[in-house]
């Protein structure tokens, strides 16, 4: 995977001029293998994006910001992948991730919260289930055991943001009053720095409540009801990656480091980040 | 009693809800869900399900009745009755509920109206094959 922001790409014309043409030939040849290139950008009218992605260079543009669920499934669609897959490999995955690992669930249905229970406690999560905004500021005041939140949206008496701003209030307030030296982290379980990650569960996935959410201090979205591959995107990034993530982390920042030591002509492109693709060194 | 024959009869109503469009995959996921130490979760969920959608549809039934009609709550209620829906996998039901999202953005009462009868006689449709369901899969057991 390649991406590019598109002020380099307004700036490396001749770089990307050779890209086109490997991607057209190949690496030995196979087209399908070829890394997929990503174009990042802030703000662009869909006819700009049309011509942009008619140049046979780009294979799709995402908008920053973005959350990994989507570089997810922008990758995923280039490669051709359906979106639904039951993947009963991933399954047993996730299982290792959510293991023992103690969630709060808020949200105001009392149906969603007992489906949200039933999948995040088959994957060994210690679930808890909270109606609404006021008992979930209760449970995630600082200090608490909780390692994740999901969080409902649309609740009647404090919607989601809301609740998660004034979260985020609660947890600032305490991470400045142990910065500055007027609380030990000892009072608060020794931990120095509290930040509960908290994802939206949506129902209705709209970009403006995708902004909202990282406005508010959400960490992520899943959809609702929960999608396993989704659910496992998002919550890797939290807890301790399996060894499968382990090992391709080790793969990428083995070969950022060899490129950034060759020094090679195209320096930004290859500083980018990649998902364990090796092909980026040999295309420049 | 024959169980195998109860427990073919079972397997059927099922097949047909799924294949028919009145359940998707999101009620096999509650399938997979179900295990030794959560024996009957899926009946649980649909219960739930009905006891609590119960107090939803009346108090949709009874913004319909209140003059004038107040669309936000209207849609409230909806929203909240579709997450339902959605959440044990009543795709029939759940794409009736579309229909109603729009009229009430539209502020249509009539087609509100129109919808809701459709939608509540969807809803019973299916809570009576999964009560047959449910109680032939105990009767099989």
């Amino acid at each position: 995977m390649i991406l590019i922001d598109k002020d380099a790409w307004d700036k490396e014309s001749s770089t990307l001029y050779s890209i086109k043409k490997q991607k057209k030939n190949g690496i030995n040849g196979d087209r399908i293998n070829f890394p997929k290139v990503f174009l990042l950008a802030t703000h662009l009218s869909p006819n700009e994006c049309d011509e942009l992605k008619k140049n046979g260079v780009i294979d799709d543009i995402l908008m920053k910001p973005f959350w990994l669920s989507v570089l997810v499934c922008s990758y995923r669609e280039s490669l051709g992948i359906e979106k639904r897959q039951i993947n009963r490999k991933k399954v047993s995955k996730l299982g290792n991730l959510l293991l023992q690992k103690r969630i709060l669930v808020v949200d105001d249905n009392a149906v969603n919260r007992k489906v949200a229970e039933g999948v995040l406690q088959k994957y060994g999560a210690t679930v808890t289930c909270v109606e609404g905004g006021r008992a979930a500021l209760q449970m995630l005041k600082p200090p608490h055991n909780f390692d994740a939140c999901f969080m409902d949206l649309q609740m009647p008496e404090m919607d989601g943001f809301e609740v998660t701003r004034q979260i985020r209030i609660l947890e600032n307030d305490v991470n400045e009053k142990i910065a500055c030296g007027e609380a030990s982290a000892e009072m608060f379980g020794d931990i120095f720095y509290w930040h509960i990650p908290i994802l939206a569960m949506t129902a209705d996935v709209t970009q403006a409540s995708n902004e909202e959410c990282k406005k508010c201090g959400m960490d992520g979205y899943v959809s609702k009801p929960f999608e396993e591959e989704q659910l496992y995107t998002a919550m890797a990034r939290f807890f301790k990656p399996s060894s499968y993530v382990e090992a391709e982390c080790l793969r990428f920042s083995t070969m950022a480091s060899l490129a950034m030591e060759a020094d090679l002509e195209c320096n930004y492109l290859t500083r980018i980040s990649c998902l364990g693709e090796a092909m980026l060194l040999r295309l420049v | 009693m024959d169980k195998v024959r109860l427990q073919r009869e079972a397997a059927f109503i099922r097949s047909s809800l799924l294949d028919q469009g009145y359940l998707d995959e999101q009620f096999i996921q509650l399938e997979e869900l179900q295990d030794n130490d959560n024996p009957n979760f899926v009946e649980e969920v649909v219960t739930l399900f009905y006891t609590d959608s119960a107090r939803l549809i009346y108090n949709i039934d009874q913004a319909l009745l209140s003059n004038p009609t107040d669309f936000t709550k209207l849609d409230d209620y909806m929203h909240q009755f579709k997450g339902s829906c959605s959440s044990i996998g009543a795709k029939k039901v759940k794409n009736e509920c579309n229909g109603f999202g729009e009229y009430c953005e539209a502020q249509n009462y009539d087609g509100c109206f129109r919808t809701f009868q459709q939608i509540k006689q969807e809803y019973i449709n299916l809570k009576k094959k999964l009560e047959t369901y449910f109680q032939l899969l105990k009767e099989a057991a």
